[in-house]
Formats: structure tokens, C-alpha cells, sequence
């Protein structure tokens, strides 16, 4: 089973980074990372005092070798993207795969 | 420069002074990521008070042209928010060591036209929004506005938080 969502990954996934939040280490993998899609009334962005905020988010489904956790950065497709939940589904003994919910990036401040 | 506008202006200035990071709350644009704590400075409440005599306080004369100028006040309660934010890594903990560093600010390091009466805080908890740490902070305070006319009425400056230095 393991193997299958491994050579499905490679064959039909994505090609993304993952960033560790703290040491800022990168790992290239194999993952499907898609867009959330909502109800097309919703507002794309909220506003807040910060500054508006991004709604949309992103699901990302990764091999089970490769963990996730809040506040890791994932770069795919010229979107640059900051894990907001992060689990593993386990199979057997193991992880079968990482499923993660993923937020955009806010830019640094000036 | 409107009247709100300078008192928030005035208080994120002494906040950025005293190596606080400060935003006029809901500026446009999107929330950029900070890498500490940053206060959030916006309007709760406010009442604009006229003072007697249509506001007039009294003559003022130039020491160098010995011209002679009216100067009229405003007086303004407000009740700002200074709200803080502070990102997930830095914990709660950052958002009241920040409190502790405005508190220090709010007595000493105001202009003399804005007069701190009270300063409340909440307890800090989590913002889905933003994704940050968020300790919901007002200040009460007094704000004090002068403008200057000349003798026939005409006004020579608009009202200026007393205290601002303009030149």
C-alpha cells in the first residue's frame, strides 16, 4: 500500500520544497498540493489590524517518510506556502501518509 | 493631518522610539510577517469636546515680531486600542513582555498633549487570523489640540496635538 501511494505520488504528484521551521533545512519531495476550494461568495482575504489576510488555503498530501509540522514552509509551483496543521495517517505500524493544511506565506515586514 | 490621526501617529512614533514595532491598525495592504511582537494602533472610542468661549484660550504674542496671535484649543477622549501581536515562535510570553516595555512608554514617553488615564489589558489567546499570539490592550486618554489665529480671526495653523513638534 505504502509502495503504491509512494509511485503515485511520483508519478501524478508535484515537485515542492519543504522548509523546517527552525533550522530552515530543505527537502525536495514528491507531494499533491491543491487548493482548497470554498463557496464563491467567500472573500478571498479578511481584514484585520495587521492588514488583510489571505483565506485561501492549500492540501497538501505527502509521502509518509517525509513529516510535517506547524510553521514548516512548503514552496511548490511559484507559490511559497507555511503549514497551518499538519497529521499522519498511519498504516499499520507506520505512517502511510502526511496530510497537511496549508496557508500563504505573509512577506516579511519592513 | 486629522486630529485621530496625529494622536495615533504620536504613540506609534514613541512605541517605534522605544524599539517597539507599531502599525496604524487596519492600514491598507496585507499583514506582513513579523519576527516580534508589534502593536496594532487603532481607535476604540472617541468624543470630541468643545471647550467655553468657543473654545478660546486666549492671546499668545511672537517674542521676535511682537505680532499678536488668538489661540484656540481642542480637547478630545479617546479610547485607543494598542493591541499586541506577537508570532507563534515567540509564545504568549512575548506579548506581555512587550506590554511591560508600552506600559513604560504610555508614562513617560508621550507628547504633553496626550494625557494617559487608563491603561487595560485582557488575557492573551490565539488569533485565527492572523496566526499570531493576540493581547487585546486600550488606552483611555485626554488629547489636547491648539490652532492659532491671527487678530482678524483668520486661522494660521490647524488644530496640532500640543506637545508635536512641526518644523
Amino acid at each position: 500500500m505504502r509502495a503504491r501511494l509512494e509511485g503515485i505520488l511520483a508519478r501524478y504528484g508535484q515537485d515542492a520544497v519543504l522548509t523546517d521551521r527552525e533550522t530552515g533545512g530543505e527537502r525536495r519531495v514528491r507531494a499533491f498540493v491543491q487548493p482548497v476550494l470554498k463557496k464563491r461568495e467567500d472573500l478571498p482575504a479578511q481584514a484585520t489590524a495587521l492588514g488583510a489576510v489571505s483565506r485561501e488555503r492549500w492540501l497538501y498530501i505527502g509521502g509518509g517518510s517525509q513529516s510535517l509540522r506547524a510553521g514548516d514552509g512548503v514552496a511548490c509551483g511559484g507559490l511559497r506556502l507555511v503549514v497551518q496543521e499538519a497529521r499522519s495517517v498511519p498504516w499499520g505500524g507506520g505512517t502511510l501518509y502526511w496530510w497537511a493544511l496549508l496557508r500563504k506565506e505573509k512577506e516579511k515586514a519592513v | 493631518m486629522s486630529g485621530l490621526e496625529q494622536v495615533k501617529r504620536a504613540i506609534a512614533g514613541a512605541l517605534e522610539k522605544a524599539g517597539i514595532a507599531a502599525r496604524l491598525a487596519f492600514e491598507p495592504g496585507w499583514a506582513k510577517g513579523y519576527s516580534g511582537p508589534v502593536v496594532a494602533v487603532g481607535l476604540r472610542r472617541g468624543e470630541s469636546r468643545g471647550g467655553a468661549l468657543s473654545s478660546y484660550l486666549g492671546q499668545q504674542e511672537d517674542p521676535e515680531t511682537r505680532d499678536c496671535r488668538e489661540v484656540y484649543g481642542m480637547r478630545m477622549e479617546l479610547t485607543l486600542s494598542l493591541d499586541i501581536y506577537c508570532p507563534a515562535g515567540e509564545g504568549a510570553s512575548g506579548c506581555e513582555g512587550a506590554l511591560e516595555k508600552m506600559h513604560q512608554v504610555l508614562l513617560e514617553g508621550l507628547p504633553s498633549g496626550l494625557r494617559p488615564a487608563e491603561l487595560k489589558w485582557e488575557e492573551t489567546g490565539w488569533d485565527e487570523d492572523t496566526a499570531m499570539f493576540l493581547l487585546p490592550v486600550s488606552l483611555a486618554c485626554g488629547a489636547y489640540f491648539t490652532a492659532a489665529a491671527s487678530e482678524d480671526g483668520l486661522l494660521l495653523t490647524d488644530f496640532i496635538l500640543k506637545g508635536v513638534v512641526t518644523k
